[in-house]
């Protein structure tokens, strides 16, 4: 519920000045001025002070010449500059207190503002419903545009892991533009049905689950709700938790004021802690093993230890990248109307050079209302254009563990002794290799992959938002609304094997072709209409009892059309990856060459509500409200279809009790909600396709075309239907505690909960009779419970500095209440009743047989074997690979215009499989791949005190069954930092413009753990399909005139 | 106001009945039953679609291959089937849970076409008969499936009372839990299944890649010869060869039939064309070609080449070990064999622009040869030179000019009948079953060279006794049907 780094900009007295830095910092204004537009200036003189209220000085104030367009608004340090004549009257105003002053000889107005409560400070709390911190039943974090503005990534998602209490956000991917995000709230609370949080954008909740075309710097606050007072209201969509987006509006009477930013940033790809060998180690490793082959068992140690090659494969495959961002900014506010329009380019390199994302935004958020206020309109049109060149891997999980694909994987494992590739083309290579991948071959060949044009995959995505909201007030308390929404997307990708790539010429040699590759040209289209009708009605009674009552009905419609056609064959001589040239055409007499293919898709889905909603309020001191929704989903049938949904909220202002005068507590609030949720998004959608869109037809037995035996057009089953199919109920208990205590220097809220999901989406084991071995139904029960802790304190706050430290937590734990009776002996990842979900059920590892170089396992009764049975001996360990405890926590400072900020985030009690050690371990891979350096280390007659079996034990294999490569993946990690300065208002009085902020970022920069891998920050169960979030630092301006 | 409520009010009445299309929709182009099946040519295209596509013993092939002694570990392998090999065989073997699927999948499909076959009415006899050639065909490929399930999963094929498999004779819901039955009832099954076959089957079901009385015989003969009762698994391994009018391929023309040029010998292909998405039976060996640069996973176990070395005139050394595999005489004492001796299978190396596709030939006129030879030593009235020139037949047919056998004992009879059917069948899935049900006969088992692992601890042979020689109940049906029984020793 906080809004972070609020209004906490220090005043920068103009007596501290140093007159040496104002010069010094000439060039940097000149060079500034040349980037920017001649404004002219109205006339009279250059008015200045500092606005503040009894906390200190306000930042974004807005300071108007009254009756003229002629407006600022105050910088960072409160201060401000205007061009004003005597006699003109300046309209000072914040957060819904004003002030004016008539200008008179005085060239200096410093105004105090009336005490703007931080109990005022609104939550959205959906449907274009807001209220007060103190009257809020709900239980809601804000994040403020300073946390996500300019922070160095594409997706505004990657920039709130570990500020909000109980959100998980987390990017499995660190490919520019990646739509790869897995999130949730509170704890999973699903198995098979998506756990994405509900992302509403502007008032309109969107079924997309990837926002790459989505502008961060256009945000003006994300608001996460977490309890059903706060996610009921979104009944059949918000049982995963909700996030608010709002994107920047202009305030009325704010006259014009212009933004641009810049930020350059460096991205690194974070190290890796596997020890692997580096060549004379690797050589020594293949010639011990000696049955592996590899050059190691044909030298000598003396020509070992002369050995000089040592490629660093992770340099030949990896670059630093660069991340630009330019965002341009005009807002304007009259009486009557605002506008707020943003142009954005935002471009980041891949750390693979043949990846890379480029985005152009458009956006343009206005807002008018007629004179007598009742009616009011607000428009919100985003439009985006991006383009991204990422690998074939990024949609393709089966080259995930994959050497000669995947380059993470390749520089973990390519041999060190052989130089970088000396072949300048597939068709060399292909000559000196064929298709042997063995040794370094495979590394060579990725090395092909990863040249330009070589395997393109390029995609673009134009993309339209566009939002109306009107309202019309009919009488005092009776006012009608309508929102709708529109969220259009049409994606163009092109995936190629060029003809001239090693792969395609592989291939066409194998088949004996005239020509090799393919080109697979793909077209999607969604579009998403949603409209929201809405009647509230407002009534207080003896001016102590409140009752506003809302009445809505909601439409949502989500279309989605899919084209692919893929070539076989090109032409070396003028194909161009994406332009059509270059393909050979089918030709009868081979028949079996050549052919292309044509495919499509169409789907249809939608949703229909109504709901109402009751808030009562009674003398600020006690409060209720209560939601009732019905829902239908086109993805079920009969009693099915429609679902009721509801809560009940109370609070108890305690602060308010005449016991409590004269405590030291502004806000004490009780708080306590319980309420029901569907989800119906019962398949999680794969990234990037439209929640709504998935298991489209799952309750209908269905049969297809398709190509048949000996290619002869056939007809199959599809579908085997499961008809009671019904909605994910979730229910929620919240206890929760907000306070404001200490001269309101200790903010803070507490929450503890209860949720539990029914008719869980989860697959119901079937036997193979039925033809498949999973069925996607509802099964069983869920609960998570947990703690949340959110707090504030502003240790210090004066005039010259300011210091503040903040953090969140949470716990989460879960378990299964209820499934249908199934065996889950010899599953890794147990589902079963009274586990945890995805516990991780291996067989104990516990060393090496001293005697054989063996692994030893615990069997089943707890006695030593070096051969567990794979079903039978598991047993459950208690971790699972979702963290129970995880939260971020930092300070924000400021000294007399610089600042410093730092965001931690962490997660403890996460446990992974750590696949990628598994093949660094692997002695079978001797010869072919590196291994670690620790594997010199081996048992071997000799040296039988250690931790490594030997390198031909053989039981090797069976350390997948076992828990020899789960580790513990917690972390705390500097999620991010900044540091920089806000140049004082009055210092710039005399340049064109009026605030002005250099600033450095890092993100990611320092990371502890004992995970050894890359990256443990991930919540999938395996390591090797992670391409790790980098690091990255950047450095930025923000100029306001 | 009272006005503005009434408006209010039908105006989200209506506005309720003109949205029902968000939440009533059909996705264009689905098809139900009703919808599919109208005529006798949609029951022809759904036996096509859904069932032909799915006669599949690749994972029999694999399974065997890799457990028994067909393969050694490759110079490229990167972890493929090394636990099997190293007999880690247990419920969460994927090769069973793929087997019990494919095969309890393809008994479904059938079971389906029956039903859905009552929604088709017949207009005339001529349709009539079409329609039941196509349930003759369907419940012939069934009968099939049935056999391999109990080759593989029941403990002891030749004794009725054992425990088989599970009997789904009907199409079920979704929720079935069913206990294992008796052999006696799957044989029953299948017996009547074949019965039906041989009465309703066109007379013009002649392309061997589609059921024809040839194959109905040969599956009856692979039964009875399993069930050990030779005197039925004679007169049907007789009848295959005489329904199927083939003779064994001879030296010239044998190597054709391996790259699908052609029929030769095959009673049987389950088609894998070179266009469209088919599997690759090559790639349970190779990732890539089947020669040395090809990606050499899986190479020929050094046993069964020296068997097949033995005569290097003989067809099979010369059409399935690649030319390109390096030979190293020294193979025992180098210790880096993996890399020196690389013996490359080549029996399936593709066919036209696909590498390592091919038709997998399920049925083969010299497996019904050495049928009939089991026939003579085991039947009633044994003859071990009847059995010895049948044995010779073969090996002529694959190699000019053999003598013939002399068997003193019926246990060298078996031995010699064992090791041909090593040599004539590698590869296409038979020797795992073949050791379970003749090892004890022939006094032979696993019989692996040290060479075919890259370490040592792994055992060359396993005893016949051992459970492993039955594969485990999936832990997949184990999860979804808990009135399912595990095998022993799982």
């Amino acid at each position: 519920m906080f809004v972070f780094l609020k209004k906490n900009q220090e005043v920068c007295s103009i007596t501290n000045l140093n007159k040496m830095m104002r010069s010094s910092f000439k060039w940097i204004f000149t060079l500034l001025v040349v980037l920017t537009v001649q404004f002219s200036f109205a006339q009279g003189k250059n008015v200045t002070g500092v606005v503040s209220d009894d906390l200190g000085p306000i930042a974004g104030a807005s300071v108007v010449v009254k009756g003229t367009n002629n407006g600022t608004t105050t910088g960072f340090d409160g201060t401000y500059s205007i061009r004003a004549s005597q006699g003109d009257v300046l309209l000072f105003s914040y957060v819904g207190s004003t002030q004016t002053v008539t200008i008179g000889e005085a060239n200096v107005y410093n105004v105090l503002l009336k005490v703007v409560e931080l109990v005022e400070v609104v939550v959205v709390e959906g449907y274009d419903r807001t209220k007060t911190k103190a009257t809020t039943n709900t239980t809601s974090t804000t994040v403020s545009s300073e946390t996500i503005e300019n922070r160095p990534n594409a997706s505004v998602l990657a920039s709130l892991q570990g500020t909000t209490p109980g959100l998980t956000l987390i990017s499995s991917s660190g490919s520019p533009g990646s739509a790869k995000f897995d999130g949730f709230i509170r704890g999973a609370s699903s198995i098979n049905g998506s756990t994405d949080p509900l992302i509403v954008i502007d008032g309109i909740p969107s079924t997309s689950n990837q926002f790459r075309n989505l502008n961060q710097n256009d945000i003006e606050s994300v608001t996460v709700l977490r309890d059903a007072a706060g996610t009921s209201i979104y009944g059949n969509k918000g049982a995963n938790g909700v996030i608010q987006i709002t994107t920047k509006n202009a305030k009325f009477d704010s006259g014009v004021k212009f933004t641009y930013d810049v930020v350059t940033g460096f991205n690194t790809l974070p190290e890796n802690d596997y020890n692997m060998s580096n060549s004379r180690e690797i050589l020594t490793i293949e010639k011990r093993k000696a049955t592996n082959g590899g050059l190691g068992t044909t030298l000598t140690d003396a020509e070992i230890a002369a050995y000089d090659i040592d490629t660093d494969w992770r340099d030949v495959f990896f670059n630093v990248d660069v991340t630009q961002q330019h965002n341009f900014g005009v807002s304007f506010g009259s009486e009557n109307t605002t506008n707020y329009t943003s142009l954005g380019y935002y471009t980041q390199g891949g750390l693979v050079p043949t990846t890379d994302f480029k985005r152009f935004s458009l956006r343009n958020n206005f807002q008018a209302k007629s004179k007598n206020e009742k009616f009011t309109l607000d428009t919100q049109i985003a439009l985006a254009h991006s383009k991204r060149n990422q690998l074939n891997q990024e949609t393709n999980s089966g080259v995930d563990n994959n050497t000669i694909q995947n380059p993470l994987h390749g520089s973990v494992m390519g041999l060190p002794y052989a130089p970088p590739s000396p072949y300048n083309s597939g068709q060399e290579l292909l000559d000196a290799i064929g298709f042997n991948f063995n040794g370094v071959n495979d590394t060579y060949v990725l090395q092909d992959i990863l040249r330009p044009n070589s395997l393109p995959s390029f995609f673009t995505e134009n993309s339209v938002i566009l939002n109306i909201g009107t309202a019309y007030k009919i009488t005092p308390s009776l006012s009608i609304r309508n929102r709708a929404g529109l969220d259009v997307k049409d994606s163009d990708g092109v995936f190629a094997r060029s003809p001239w790539s090693y792969l395609a010429l592989a291939v066409q040699t194998s088949r004996g072709e005239a020509f090799g590759g393919f080109e697979n040209r793909t077209n999607t289209k969604d579009l998403t209409f949603t409209n929201i009708f809405s009647l509230d009605y407002n009534k207080t009674i003896n001016e102590k009892h409140k009752f506003n009552f809302g009445a809505f009905f909601e439409y949502t419609k989500a279309h989605y059309i899919s084209k692919t056609q893929f070539q076989n064959g090109l032409n070396p001589l003028n194909y161009v990856p994406g332009a059509g040239t270059g393909y050979v055409a089918f030709n009868p007499a081979t028949p079996n060459s050549f052919i292309s293919t044509a495919a499509g898709s169409k789907f249809s889905g939608g949703t229909l509500s109504y709901f109402g909603t009751l808030d009562y309020d009674y003398n600020d001191k006690y409060g209720f409200s209560g939601v009732i929704r019905r829902d239908a989903s086109y993805r079920f049938v009969g009693d099915n279809k429609w679902g009721t949904f509801w809560s009940a909220a109370a609070r108890w202002n305690i602060d308010k009790e005449s016991f409590m005068e004269g405590s030291s507590f502004s806000m004490l609030k009780l708080r306590a909600s319980y309420g029901t949720n569907g989800n119906q998004n019962i398949s999680a959608a794969n990234y990037g396709f439209p929640s709504l869109l998935t298991a489209n037809n799952l309750v209908r037995d269905l049969n297809a075309t398709g190509n048949g035996y000996q290619n002869i057009p056939g007809i199959f089953i599809s579908q085997i239907a499961n008809t009671t199919l019904s909605w994910e109920e979730v229910s929620q208990a919240n206890l929760g505690l907000d306070f404001v205590v200490f001269d309101k220097k200790l903010e803070g809220n507490i929450d503890v909960y209860r949720k539990v999901t029914d008719k869980l989406f989860n697959s119901i084991n079937t036997s193979a009779t039925v033809g498949t071995y999973t069925l996607n139904a509802n099964n069983g029960k869920l609960k998570n419970d947990g703690v949340e802790v959110n707090l504030r304190y502003n240790i210090i706050r004066n005039d010259n500095f300011r210091f503040s430290v903040f953090a969140n937590g949470s716990y989460n734990k879960n378990e299964i209440t209820e499934l249908l009776e199934n065996d889950q002996s010899g599953v890794s990842q147990l589902l079963q009743v009274g586990n945890i979900v995805n516990e991780w059920n291996l067989i104990p590892y516990v060393g090496v047989n001293q005697g054989t170089g063996n692994l030893l396992f615990l069997d089943k009764d707890g006695n030593v074997t070096e051969t567990p049975d794979a079903a039978n001996d598991r047993r459950a360990t208690g971790k699972s690979n979702l963290p129970k405890y995880q939260g971020g926590f930092g300070f924000n400072t400021d000294y007399k215009g610089f600042f410093l900020n730092t965001l931690f985030s962490y997660a403890y009690d996460v446990w992974r499989i750590d696949n990628q050690l598994t093949w660094a371990y692997n002695p079978d891979f001797i010869g072919d791949d590196n291994v670690s350096a620790d594997l010199l280390n081996a048992w071997t007659p000799q040296n039988t005190n250690t931790n490594i079996p030997s390198l031909s034990a053989s039981n090797t294999s069976l350390s997948g069954d076992s828990d020899r490569f789960l580790y513990d993946s917690s972390f705390l990690r500097l999620k991010n930092v900044s540091i920089g300065y806000n140049f004082p208002a009055k210092m710039l009085q005399n340049m064109p413009i009026s605030s002005l902020r250099f600033y450095a970022q890092g993100e990611n920069l320092l990371t502890w753990t004992k995970w050894r891998g890359f990256d443990p920050e991930a919540v999938t169960s395996l390591s090797v399909t992670n391409f790790p979030n980098p690091r990255t630092i950047s450095f930025g301006a923000s100029i306001g005139f | 106001m009272k006005n503005i409520k009434k408006i209010l009010f039908f105006g989200l009445v209506l506005l309720l009945a003109s949205c029902e299309d968000a939440i009533n929709i059909v996705q264009d182009g689905e098809i139900n039953n009703d919808a599919s099946f109208q005529t006798v040519n949609n029951l022809r295209q759904f036996l096509d679609g859904d069932i032909y596509g799915r006669v599949n013993n690749t994972n029999e092939i694999g399974f065997t291959a890799v457990f028994t002694d067909e393969v050694g570990i490759g110079q490229g392998n990167g972890g493929q089937g090394l636990e099997l090999h190293r007999y880690f065989l247990n419920a969460n073997d994927g090769y069973a849970a793929a087997l019990w699927l494919g095969q309890y999948t393809l008994i479904n499909r059938v079971n389906r076409l029956i039903e859905v076959s009552d929604l088709v009415t017949a207009v005339d006899a001529t349709e009539e008969a079409q329609k039941n050639s196509i349930l003759a065909e369907a419940r012939t490929l069934r009968a099939y499936s049935y056999l391999q399930l109990l080759a593989f999963f029941s403990e002891d094929m030749s004794n009725d009372a054992e425990l088989g498999v599970m009997l789904l004779d009907f199409v079920p819901a979704v929720d079935v839990k069913l206990p294992r039955v008796a052999n006696s009832e799957i044989y029953a099954l299948i017996e009547s299944d074949l019965a039906f076959a041989e009465n309703n089957l066109a007379s013009t079901a002649l392309d061997y890649k589609y059921v024809t009385k040839g194959l109905v015989n040969a599956i009856r003969a692979r039964m009875y010869v399993y069930r050990k009762n030779y005197t039925l698994a004679k007169q049907y391994a007789q009848a295959a060869i005489t329904e199927s009018g083939l003779a064994l391929s001879n030296t010239s023309t044998y190597n054709f039939m391996w790259n699908d040029l052609s029929q030769g010998e095959t009673i049987f292909a389950a088609s894998r064309p070179s266009a469209g998405a088919w599997g690759n039976i090559g790639s349970t060996f190779v990732f890539n070609t089947s020669d040395l640069n090809g990606g050499v996973f899986h190479d020929m176990g050094r046993n069964l080449y020296n068997a097949l070395a033995l005569n290097s005139s003989d067809v099979r050394f010369q059409t399935w070990v690649d030319p390109t595999s390096l030979v190293n005489p020294n193979y025992m004492t180098d210790p880096t064999y993996i890399d020196s001796d690389v013996l490359v299978i080549n029996k399936y190396p593709g066919k036209a622009s696909q590498p390592l596709r091919n038709d997998l030939k399920l049925f083969r006129i010299s497996e019904m040869k050495l049928i009939l030879a089991e026939c003579e030593v085991g039947g009633a009235t044994q003859s071990l030179v009847n059995a010895a020139s049948l044995v010779q037949e073969v090996r002529t047919a694959r190699n000019t000019g053999q003598t013939l056998p002399v068997y003193t004992s019926a246990q060298e009879a078996w031995a010699d009948i064992l090791l041909e059917r090593r040599k004539e069948l590698c590869y296409e899935g038979h020797r795992y079953v073949d050791i379970k049900r003749l090892g004890s006969l022939a006094n032979a088992s696993i019989d692996r060279n040290q060479t075919d692992d890259i370490t040592s601890a792994t055992a060359l042979t396993l005893p016949l006794s051992d459970y492993r020689f039955t594969m485990p109940i999936p832990q997949q049906e184990i999860a979804g049907n808990t009135s399912i029984q595990q095998n022993t020793g799982y």
